[in-house]
This record gives structure tokens, sequence and C-alpha cells, in this order.
């Protein structure tokens, strides 16, 4: 059946501008990544002049799909139509040719240049013999006006470093619109933003809906999304979980479409029983927030949630307590032992792991085997006299991949090749070598797919059942309410209150932590 | 394994090449050099091998080579002291007086003496005569008065066969007694009161010393030369290996500590060792000449001598039935995923080089040779022998068929050049043994087999080469090495003391280079700080990419670097020994080879990552 622009009977009613119009129209897209199929036959439907906001848990695919539409990524099935016509989109140029501009999570600006050298990056207007200079002057004059399209007044010659995240996200989004970009992306936009940056943002969002541009919106953030979406669809564990108009959305009904359950349902079964402390922070001054001074504790077989929202400072906290960034100065106390790490070793020693947030750049060598990978931290004290103690290390291998039910084809497959749940098994595996007191997890399930997912709250909740002392930093809210025997919630480098499993399994608990996380109290 | 099956496939293709297109490529001397070569550029790119598995770089290898090739001859420099010698104040003729700067100890009535540096009467012998408290009074009387200069005792000597016997004993300068030892010196004197050549003492046993040079007719006595090394031998190795390791030290601790970046370390290294190297030096070549022979063994003695035969035959065999055992063995990978040039490449080569081997070992069989001859009336014949002939018989015989008869038999000189025989013409051949003579051949009775010698330097290679790989894979701090090589990061959160390790890493380079640098002057005898060691870090540095080390860290096996150190010396030599080859483009074929390796090793990486990428996906679609 055709999708053409003029088939005006197709449209759903209730749409604000040009229901009629696709834009872009996504059909069932798929991908999949070694070990996880991260899209299944995903659609997705854009008019002009309307934002959409696309939500999902961590892991639903929404960034793949931005990645797929804004060329970054091929896909591996399906199709692309922009205007009704189907396109393939095999690189960001085409992507840019299609009017598709992906502003990314992480800024890809080059910072050591000025915004206009920024905007035009590749497309100089040129002047001179054969074209052979850049013209600055019109390189200026032009980024000033769509420095002035997102509200931002600033010379065109300062460097972008200079410029504040927010400043820098709005050239971001003056280079898209400057290359003529109708459909603009914008994968968690406000996620290393102020609440005044957040703001002026969503103004320039309402500008740019007016003037007619679509904007597809990612975020975790369902306020956010309540406030500026006029519709929504939801990504569940890679396919299409529903789609919310503009009077449907209301958190509930998202939350509901994202997790595809009652929240209630997620409650855990039974208080654990407490131990002593084995972790007591008092005083204790990270060189990232030096003007706070942080004090908590864990006990032995807590669960202890470490929530706020990306910055506030939570694995900077744990980095800090790994001696990797050493403290500044107050006390740790790690069991009975008084110790400020002063390197990952000396922490190690006393009874801690890390599972770090970026699994493949911290947690592993991605190309040594399993067995090459669970057994590093245990080699030293398993070697003798500096000789490698193989049948130590294949037996330690071999127990954990058994243990943490690993799929991999043997120990000895390079873990490059494993899926981001298996490669988190690996780095688990490796600390439970080592028999940790204190177990510190950074973001334990970012990218991995909800199975796995399942695997690693279980394990953390038998590893606490054996008195290990948990915590960890999630910016999953659902991740911190299920898990957590008590959320300890940061905010801009402090800690801005605790609060126990009562709060969080009351239906309050999502409202509770979030108002702590933005700093509304405590 | 699999890291080294391409590269060891290149270095038995370029091998058999070459011997094929080179006569000289399988000659004793030039394996034995080969040999020697592949063993001390192994032995450095190991060390590099090390640091790039960090995934650092060592420019500065070639300039510590240079430091520790110049410094050690430096350090090791020897000077000979005059003995036996007095200052001399003043020289009167009319008195026939010599007034010493000293009172004349050691003088006794009777010594011949010589003046040295006098203006007068230099080279005649004078006797003591009478000895005063502040002189001497000589006979006959010098021609002239004179006033500085130097009085030398010379010293009388008996000749007996070979070796000399001392009549008096020598003196320093001072008065005080020395004893001859090796390597001290003789100048000779002759009766005329001339300076002979001087001689080197090789063995001393009481008064009787064996000399490298026979004593000359007319020889009135002795000077006496007393060497006086710089600094011990092992003094000298403990500063010159000493300075590497703290070379490696300071590099590491810059790189480590600092975190700058290796590249620019040792690229400053390279300029500073090799600017401090021409300092001391001088820019003055540094040569050991023919000092120190035991220490020089250590780059230069050969561990054993096979002959050559035996050699090729019992490497060819190893090789046939070692790369037959192993394509038997992996017929089932070709069965599963391998590709039959991927299986079997290594596998087959190794079979054919073995059997080349052992055509080549069979070809050198010694035999009884018979070489017939155009004989000629007139003229005589110039006959080339096989080589290693040591003795021939002419034989000739009356007309076809007949009985021949044995003309002459004769030594030959064995050379390692051509051989040749200059067979008489038959009439001088007629009037020397008479007969109706028309056939003439030579018979080969005797030859010396071509002999191989294993050079010392291929045993410190091995030692060097199974303790670095026992090092790296089989020590946790091997382990720590190239998990940090690969990700430096999660060694560190995985509580590795990554500094620690990288620093490690330099002072094994520079350490290994030190030693390639005391091998390599021991080997060639001298430096020219200007331009010893130029160019060999990148040698090493190709030699471990060429090895499966990657630049990015983390991976690299030692066996690989040494077969890709001897990959390049028979490249190198192919370049020389292949006629049609011009050596002045050596540099653009060695780069060709090395980026054609590179090239091939990373196409097969891909193509075995797609395998397995396959496979795995494959296996989560069922």
């Amino acid at each position: 059946m055709s999708e053409a622009p003029t088939d005006r009977g197709a449209a759903p009613a209730g749409n604000r501008v040009g229901a009629e119009d696709r834009l872009l129209e996504v059909r069932a897209v798929s991908k999949r990544f070694p070990g996880v199929l991260a899209l299944d036959r995903v659609d997705l439907v854009l008019h002009p002049g309307e934002v959409l906001a696309v939500i999902g848990e961590n892991g639903a695919g929404k960034s793949t799909l931005m990645k797929i539409l804004a060329g970054v990524q091929p896909a591996d099935a399906g199709e692309l139509l922009v205007d009704g016509q189907p396109v393939q989109i095999d690189g960001v140029e085409e992507a840019l040719a299609a009017g598709i501009a992906l502003i990314h999570q992480e800024l890809n600006l080059a910072d050591n240049l000025d915004i206009a050298a920024n905007i035009f990056l590749g497309r100089e207007p040129r002047r001179g013999p054969a074209g052979v200079l850049i013209d600055h002057a019109r390189t200026h004059g032009q980024s000033r006006r769509f420095l002035d399209m997102v509200g931002l007044a600033v010379d065109p010659a300062t460097i972008v470093s200079e410029l504040t995240i927010g400043r820098q996200q709005m050239v971001e989004i003056a280079k898209a619109l400057s290359v003529d970009a109708r459909v603009l992306i914008m994968d968690e936009p406000t996620s290393s933003l102020s609440q005044s940056e957040a703001e002026s943002l969503f103004e320039v969002i309402g500008q740019l809906r007016d003037a007619g541009k679509s904007i597809v919106y990612i975020s975790h953030r369902l306020g956010e999304v309540t406030r500026l979406a006029d519709r929504v669809t939801v990504l569940r564990d890679g396919a299409n979980a529903g789609e919310l108009d503009r009077q449907e959305i209301t958190h509930d009904a998202m939350v509901q479409l994202m997790v595809g359950r009652d929240i209630d349902q997620l409650q855990r079964a039974a208080n654990r029983q407490l131990g002593a402390v084995v972790l007591e922070a008092s005083g204790l001054r990270s060189p990232a927030f030096p003007d706070h001074r942080l004090d908590f504790s864990v006990r032995a077989g807590e669960i202890v949630g470490l929530a706020g929202l990306v910055g506030a400072g939570r694995t900077e906290l744990l980095q800090t307590l790994f001696g990797i960034t050493p403290a500044l100065d107050g006390q740790l106390k790690i069991g009975e032992i008084p110790l400020l790490p002063q390197d990952p070793r000396q922490a190690i020693r006393a009874g801690m792991a890390l599972v770090p947030e970026d699994r493949k750049q911290q947690g592993l060598v991605i190309e040594m085997t399993v067995r090459e990978n669970m057994s590093l931290p245990s080699l030293k004290r398993d070697a003798r006299s500096g000789f490698l103690n193989r049948g130590r290390e294949k037996e330690v291998g071999d127990r954990m991949i058994e243990r943490l039910r690993v799929k991999t084809p043997g120990p000895e497959q390079v873990v490059r090749y494993l899926s981001g749940g298996n490669q988190q098994k690996v780095v688990l595996g490796k600390w439970l070598a080592m028999e940790p007191q204190v177990l510190l997890m950074d973001e334990p399930t970012r990218g991995i797919d909800v199975g796995a997912k399942q695997e690693i709250y279980s394990l953390m909740e038998e590893l606490a059942a054996r008195g290990v002392a948990i915590l960890f930093v999630s910016s999953e809210m659902e991740e911190v309410l299920r898990m957590s025997d008590r959320a300890v919630v940061m905010h801009e480098g402090r800690i801005a209150g605790e609060l126990d499993r009562e709060v969080l399994a009351g239906g309050e608990g999502e409202e509770a932590v979030m108002q702590l996380a933005t700093g509304a109290v405590g | 394994m699999k890291q080294v099956v391409g590269i060891f496939s290149l270095l038995l293709f370029v091998f058999v090449a070459t011997a094929l297109m080179s006569d000289a490529f399988l000659k004793p001397f030039n394996l034995e050099n080969l040999m020697k070569r592949t063993a001390l550029f192994g032995i450095i790119s190991i060390g590099v091998a090390f640091v790039i598995i960090t995934g650092g770089i060592d420019l500065s290898v070639g300039s510590i080579i240079c430091l520790v090739g110049c410094g050690l001859p430096f350090l090791l420099q020897v000077e000979y002291v005059a003995l036996g010698e007095v200052s001399v104040s003043r020289v009167t003729a009319s008195t026939g007086t010599i007034e010493l700067a000293r009172p004349p100890n050691g003088f006794s009535q009777g010594d011949r003496v010589r003046l040295i540096g006098s203006a007068t009467d230099n080279d005649r012998l004078y006797r003591v005569s009478g000895i005063g408290s502040t002189g001497i009074n000589v006979a006959p009387r010098p021609g002239s008065d004179a006033t500085g200069g130097r009085l030398a005792v010379v010293h009388p000597v008996e000749v007996d066969g070979a070796t000399l016997v001392l009549g008096k004993p020598f003196t320093d300068r001072d008065g005080v007694g020395h004893r001859m030892a090796p390597r001290d010196r003789l100048t000779f004197v002759l009766e005329d009161g001339r300076e002979g050549a001087t001689a080197r003492i090789v063995s001393v046993d009481g008064d009787r010393m064996g000399l490298s040079e026979s004593a000359p007719e007319q020889l009135a006595g002795v000077l006496g030369l007393a060497r006086r090394p710089w600094t011990s031998v092992p003094v000298a190795l403990a500063i010159v290996l000493g300075a590497s390791l703290a070379i490696g030290l300071f590099h590491g601790l810059l790189i480590a500590r600092l975190k700058l970046q290796p590249f620019v370390v040792t690229l400053c290294g390279l300029l500073l060792y090799r600017g401090i190297t021409r300092g001391f030096t001088q820019d003055q070549t540094q040569g050991l000449i023919d000092e120190y022979p035991t220490l020089k063994l250590i780059a230069t003695a050969e561990l054993a001598r096979i002959p050559l035969v035996w050699g090729l035959l019992a490497a060819g065999g190893v090789l046939l039935v070692g790369g037959s055992a192993w394509a038997w063995l992996s017929r089932r990978r070709l069965a599963g995923e391998g590709t039959l040039l991927g299986v079997m490449a290594v596998p087959v080569s190794t079979v054919l080089l073995g059997l080349c081997l052992l055509v080549w070992g069979v070809g050198e069989m010694p035999s009884q040779e018979t070489i017939a001859i155009e004989a000629d009336r007139e003229q005589s014949v110039r006959v080339d022998l096989p080589e290693g002939t040591s003795r021939v018989r002419v034989e000739a015989a009356a007309g076809e068929g007949a009985q021949w008869q044995t003309i002459d038999e004769t030594d030959v000189a064995v050379s390692e050049a051509r051989q040749e025989l200059i067979v008489p013409s038959l009439k001088t051949i007629v009037e020397a043994k008479p007969g109706e003579w028309t056939q003439l051949r030579v018979v080969v009775l005797e030859r010396v087999e071509p002999e191989i010698g294993l050079p010392a330097p291929l045993m410190i290679l091995l030692v060097v080469g199974v303790l670095a790989s026992v090092f790296l894979n089989h020590t946790i701090y091997g382990r720590y090495l190239l998990a940090m090589g690969n990700n430096e990061e999660a060694a560190l959160y995985s509580g590795i003391h990554t500094g620690r390790m990288i620093v490690l890493a330099y002072v094994i380079c520079a350490g290994l280079a030190g030693l390639g640098g005391v091998l390599f002057v021991l080997d060639i005898n001298s430096a020219q700080p200007v331009d010893f060691g130029n160019f060999y870090e990148l040698y090493a540095i190709a030699a471990a990419v060429l090895g499966g080390c990657s630049l990015r860290g983390g991976e690299g096996t030692i066996l690989g670097v040494v077969i890709g150190a001897a990959l390049m010396r028979v490249l190198k030599n192919m370049i020389t020994l292949v006629d049609w080859m011009p050596t002045y483009i050596e540099y653009a074929i060695i780069g060709a080879v090395i980026l054609a390796g590179v090239i091939v090793d990373e196409l097969v990486k891909r193509a075995a990552a797609r395998r397995r990428l396959q496979r795995i996906r494959g296996g989560d679609a069922e």
C-alpha cells in the first residue's frame, strides 16, 4: 500500500500539524549485535513540525535506532522513507543530505576551534583563487545567523572549549540547522545540562518546532517528555511497545509501556539480614568535588543504590573509594581497616572491588580471553614466586563461567566477541574470584539485555545474602527502586539525602529520589 | 603459534629463493655470518618487542648501541708505558757522563743503554762503564753534549727457538720491578742501535717469553712496554651495561610518571646518546684492535663446528619430519574452520625447505671425482677443482680405453676461493714420464669437507629468547604487560601497577640494547661514533612488527620477533648476494617486504575475525 504524502486517509486524527505528511518513516528496521538483537522490526513515523519523544529503558534500542537514522550505523533489515520516498542511508553524509542531523549524547565538537569553524567544519565558505582560502568574514556572518536561531548571543569567534556544556549543545544544534536539517535528533540532550540551561534548550526546541523543524527527542526524564512531546513512541527490548498521542501522555502511561508490567510487581521479596558496617566514609572529599564532604556507610549484606543525575558525582565517588582518584582527605574505613586508598591495589587488598561504568575501557581487556580477564586481579595471589599458576587460573575461569552462567564457547573465547551481558558477567567474575567484602558497581546493567539484567540482579542479591556490601550507581530509576535496601541520592557533588526501603518501595519512591536528585529538597 | 605462521612462511620463502638465486648463500662463511647477525639483531629486537607490547616505542636503541659500542672500547683503551727508562738531565760528551733525574737504580755495570729523544746520538748503543750517585758513565763517549731526553736499558735476551729468555728483570720509571705479563710488549733493538719491530708477549713462563713475532737477526736486546688498560673488563662491562639500564629506567620513569609520550622521550634519547658518545670520543673511531682476545670470544667464538653436509642434512631432516607431522596434525582443522592456505601454508613450506636442504646436502656430499681434460700437446691446461680439494692425482692413458697410469700425485692448497690446478702439456709429461700418452685426467683423492660453525651469539640469543618467552608467557608480570598493552586503564582498574610495568619494559629494552652494543662491538672490533648502530632501532622495530607485535600494544611473541629479525637479515643477505639485485635499492626492497608482510598479516587477521564473528552470530541464531 502506498505511503505517499497524498495519502490523507491513513493519517491518525488528533495530531497538531500536517498529520498527513510523513516527513520520515521507519519500517521494520532490525539490527543485530553479537549476542543481542538490538532492534527487532521497529516502526517509527515522524511528521513535519512535531516533537516526537522516543523513550524506553536503557538497552531498549533508542540510541541504536537513532544511529541508524543518522547514518552512523547501517541497519540489518528494514527501510527508511523520507517524504514517502525510500532512501538508502549508508553514512552520515547521506543522512545530512536527507535532512537528518544527530545531536550526539557526547558532543561532537572540535573544542579547540572557534564556534564558526565548528559550524562550517568541512563546508567552509571559500574565497581567493581556486577557493584555497577560508572566507572568515562569511563564515562568521552566517554563523551568527544560526546562533541567533538557537538564541545564543556569543561571538562566533569564541573557542568552543570556553563555552559551557549547555552552550556547546546550542552550537551543535546551530550546526545542524546550518546544513538545513529538517529532522533534529537529540539524544539525551539535558543529561549534562543545568536546570537553567535545560530551560533555554526547551525554549529553543519550541521555536524550532514552530519554525517547522521536526525533533526526535530521546530522554529518560519523563517530566521533560510530558512537557515537550507532541507524541511519544515507546521502545522496549528493541521492539515497539506502544505510542502515546499528546493527550495520552502521562507519567504512568509511559512507565507502563516502558516497563511492560506494573511497577508494584518489581518489589523485592524480603528484607535481608544486615551485618556490621563494612564501608564507612566520614568527611570524605573527592578531587572532583572538593567543596563537599561526604558521609555515608554500607553494611555487610546491604545493597545501597547511589542515585542522582548524570554529573552528580556518583562515578567520581566510586573512583575515589577505589583509589583511582584518591581522596583529598577525610576518613574511610573498610571493614576494620582505616584506609584512604591511594591506588586500586590498596583498595583491592582491603577487600574492595569495582565493576566500572565503562565496561570495555575500564572493566575488560577486550582482546584477551575470558579466562585471562577473569584471572587478572587474582593472578598475583595465586602465583608461585611470580610464575603463573595455570591450573588455578583455569579453575577460576571454569568456576566463574559456570557460576555466572556466562554464555561463551569456552574460557578461551576473546571477550570482544561476547555480548554486553556476558561481558559484564566476566567483569563480575574477575572480582568474585577475589571474594570482596565491598562490591562497588557503576551502572551494572548498562547496555545489557533484559535476561542478563535479571541474572545480574539475582547475583547481586545472592552476594548480599552472603554478606557482601554492595554500593551501586544507577541512572535507571527502576533499578534503584527495585534493588536498593537504601538509596543515597547525590546532587552536584554532595549527598542530598538518603531514602530507606519503605520510602523506595512506596508509591512515591521515584518522586522522592527525583526531588533529591534535582536539588529540589535536601 | 598462530601469530608466527605468516612470517615463518615468508622467511622460508625468502630463504629458499635466495639459495636458488645465489651459489654463495649456502657457503659456510655466509651462513655463519647470517646466524651471527640474526642473533645480534634478534637480541635487540626482543628488547624492542617488550616496549612495543606496552604500546610504546623505543627509538633510542641504535644510539644506546652506539653509546655502549663506543663506550666499551673507550673504557678498555690500552696504553703502553716504557719500562726501564729514566729521564736524562744532562749529557756531557767529554766525560761520557749522563746525569739522570733520579738515582740510577736498576742500572748495573756492563748494561747496554740507549738514549732516546736526546739531541745527540740517538740510535746508538752505549755500555755502562761506571755508576755514580746521580748518573752513569758510558762508553763509548757520546758525540756531543745535550740536555733532556731519556735513557733506556736495552735488556739483554737470549733467543731460544721461538721464545726469548730475559737476561735482566724490567723496572718501571720509578725503578720498581715489573714482571712481564702476556699482552705486554717488547721492542727489538738491533746491534746498530736502531729499533726493530714491536712484538706482543703471548706467554710467560718464568723468564721465558713466547712472542707474537720472531726475533730479528743482529738482536742487541729489547725495550719493554707495560700494558696499562684504563679499566678492567668487568668494570668496563658493568659501566656500559649499568648505563644502558639506567637509560631504560630514565625513559620508563619519564613515560610512566611524567606521562611523556614514548616517541618523544626516546627520540630525544636517540639524539642525546649519540651526541654524548660523539662528545666523549671526540668523534674518533673506537677500536679494540688486537686486545682482549678472550673477551671477544663472547661474540666471535664458535660453539661447535660440524661438517656443512651434516648440518644441511640434519636441518633438512628435522624440517621434513616436523613439517610432515605438523601437516598431519593440522589436517583436521582443514575440515573445520581453516582454509587451505591458512592451515597448510607453513607445514607445506617447512616440508619444502626440508627437501631443499636435503637435496643441497646430498649435493655437497664428498665423492671421488674424476675430471676429464682436453689434453693438448703444446699447452698446459687449467682445471677447476671442487671446493675443498686437498690432494689430486694426474693420470694419463695411451689412447682411448687404455690403462690409466699415474703421472703425479700432489697436495693442493685449500682455499675459500676458486681452486685451480694447472696440468702441464702432453709434451712436458712425456718428458717427465715417457709414454704414448694421449688422454689425461685428474682424480680428486681427498677433499676437506666444508664445515660450519655455530656462532656463540646464537647461544646468547637462545638464552635471552627462552628467558624472555618464559617471562612473557609464564609469569604474572608477562601477563600484566600484555594486559596493560591491550588496555592500560582496565589493567589499572584490576589492581596492576601499570607504571612499574612500563618502567620494566623500557629497562629490559635498553638493557638488551646495551648487551647488543657489547656484542656488536666485540664482533666488529671497532665502532665509529657517527654511525655505529645507526637505524638499528628501525630494524628492530621492523623485526618486532613483522613478528606479530602490534604497535597498538598487547600483542607479540618472542619466537615471532626472532623470526622477524632473521627475515630482515636474510633479506639483506639476498640483496647483497643476488647479482641482478642492485645493492643500492636495499632499503626499497626491505621496506616493500615489510609493508607487504604487515598488509597480509592485517588481512589475515581481519578474515579470521570475520569468520569468528560469523560463527558466533550463527550460534546465536540457532
